[in-house]
């Protein structure tokens, strides 16, 4: 493990970051062999947040593993309703109304800026920026729950998603106000670039840091921001296009230096293009039925389905195995970011310690999904 | 030139910190009064600004999805619930208990035990989605800390559910749960 030619006779060390550590954005640890400063290994240790969701979704009916699916990566809840539900719609295959599914785009939307003004927020702190750009980030999320909670009932668990719709219409009040906050959005994010781009001590921290090249991101099937970031184009979205997004016109950032910097510039632009995807939303939202009555004991056909969305951290599936009964009879949830975090220690190795927290920060976890 | 981003980063700070004051002085003698604070959270409005709690609260939204209320039947005086336990059912934590009495009041079945456990409760809210009768509401209450977790603190029982309906149901159910 001699990397460092040297006369001295060196040993590595093993660091241990975490469980409980403010960087690593809950309850995860690695262990890091280092070679004086610089990583030789690193080893992630998950599961300190594992609460058995997927046994828990076998013994639940098909209508109560929706809350639970808001607690698997709690910034973006409304993403994880509609993976889940769009699983059993395909499995069941029930058809949804016109304005059902333009409210869920408008939901999903919001929930992408949410989650990545918070990733760029908590990654800043990582940095060394405490709490500036994440108190503005959450401010504008602030604004964007209110509508959630308008329109739900609460701010962040909100279960808004139903088989075949969504739970209520919207509330009379949402659109004008939706309207003044998608307004307020882009001159957001003008000011969050402004504060944050063009900063000198941001570019030395993050430029070159984490290079993650795109056959490695590929290799280890990484998807969302990260996966863009490595210059790969593959957006669900546009490549396997679920819900009405092809009615919708808006662009995939791409990186082009696969490092930090280029994660949160992609996350910045695809804040942009999910605000182009609103107005386009906003425009073109009909009026009409939001859900299908469904019987009150659900029961969908034998069979299985995986159904896959873009999700703000990137693929979340859901594999459904059915046997005709009320419950589920397997319950895969196939999360972005566990499949993200295994590529963490090819990205980390040659850097240094301060940077881990760095390129932890910039993949984005939550830890609540990772151990599920 | 090398700290010219840092000037930039700096000037929307600074312009984040003057804003504020200047709006406090726009609003120079009522900035904390009931009427600004509509105001004050408008998105448009610029500065940095704090709902001074416990003194001032925000409103819920009516689809806000607090504590639970049992309702009462303003005729009857009786409850609405029935005690058929279908919420019980629907609830994905078993926070729910009821037991339906034996014989009926008014001709209508009663519930002889109803108890709500708010410390495992999810607020998910299929309970007052899936209750047949229209018994079963959320309140806009959202201070619920007890010093204890039995019964009578964060075990609720029929009493204390209706008690709240009797205060929450003269403001009127959420205009989205009467159409259905």
């Amino acid at each position: 493990m001699q990397t460092v030619e040297t006369r001295l006779r060196t040993e590595t060390i093993t660091l241990n970051m975490g469980p409980q550590h403010p960087s690593t954005h809950g309850v995860f640890r690695m262990i890091i062999t280092l070679d004086g400063e610089t990583i030789v290994d690193l080893e992630p240790v998950m599961g300190y947040l594992h609460r058995c969701q997927e046994k828990i979704g076998e013994r639940n009916t098909y209508l109560q593993n929706i809350p639970y699916t808001d607690r698997l990566d709690y910034i973006c809840s409304m993403s994880n309703n509609l993976a889940y539900v769009m699983a059993v719609e395909k499995l069941a295959q029930i058809e949804v109304p016109e304005r059902a599914e333009y409210i869920r785009i408008i939901m999903v939307e919001l929930t992408r800026i949410v989650n990545h003004a918070v990733a760029i927020g908590a990654l800043l702190n990582d940095l060394g920026c405490f709490f500036t750009p994440m108190l503005y980030a959450l401010e504008e999320r602030e604004r964007i729950l209110d509508l959630f909670e308008m329109a739900s009932g609460s701010r962040m668990m909100c279960n808004y998603m139903r088989f075949g719709g969504v739970r209520y219409d919207l509330p009379p009040g949402f659109m004008p106000e939706l309207k003044s906050v998608v307004a307020a959005l882009p001159a957001f994010i003008d000011e969050f670039e402004r504060l944050l781009t063009d900063n000198e001590i941001m570019r030395i921290r993050c430029q070159g840091v984490g290079i993650l090249p795109p056959d490695v991101a590929v290799g280890y099937s990484c998807t969302g921001p990260l996966l863009r970031a490595s210059g790969v184009d593959y957006d669900i979205r546009k490549v396997d296009s679920y819900s009405i997004y092809d009615r919708f016109d808006f662009d995939v950032p791409l990186g082009t230096n696969y490092d930090v910097y280029d994660r949160y510039l992609v996350r910045i632009e695809e804040m942009r293009q999910s605000v182009r995807i609103l107005e386009q939303a906003i425009e073109q939202i009909p009026e009409g039925e939001v859900s299908v009555k469904l019987p009150r004991v659900f029961k969908p056909p034998e069979g299985d389905v995986y159904h896959r969305i873009e999700s703000p951290k990137g693929e979340l599936g859901f594999y459904l195995v059915s046997d005709g009964s009320t419950n589920p009879y397997r319950y895969k949830i196939r999360s972005p970011t566990f499949i993200n975090l295994t590529v963490l220690p090819e990205l980390c190795k040659g850097h240094k310690v301060a940077d881990v927290v760095a390129i932890l920060g910039s993949i984005d976890i939550v830890l609540g999904e990772v151990d599920r | 030139m090398l700290g010219l981003g840092i000037l930039k980063g700096l000037s929307v700070t600074l312009r984040h910190f003057v804003e504020t004051y200047v709006s406090d002085l726009k609003r120079f003698p009522h900035r904390y009064a009931p009427q600004g604070r509509a105001r004050r959270l408008r998105p448009t409005e610029r500065g940095i600004f704090t709902v001074q709690y416990p003194e001032e609260r925000l409103e819920m939204f009516p689809r806000f999805r607090g504590a639970l209320m049992q309702l009462t039947n303003p005729e009857t005086d009786i409850p609405k619930c029935t005690g058929c336990g279908i919420c019980a059912r629907f609830c994905p934590v078993g926070v729910i208990e009821v037991v339906r009495a034996e014989e009926k009041r008014d001709g209508q079945y009663v519930p002889q035990s109803y108890s709500w456990d708010l410390s495992a409760c999810l607020f998910c809210g299929l309970c007052v989605e899936s209750c047949p009768f229209g018994a079963l509401y959320h309140t806009p209450e959202y201070e619920l800390s007890t010093y204890g977790r039995q019964k009578g603190e964060l075990i609720y029982d029929l009493d204390r559910l209706l008690a709240w309906g009797q205060k929450y149901a003269p403001l009127g159910t959420p205009p989205v749960e009467q159409e259905e």
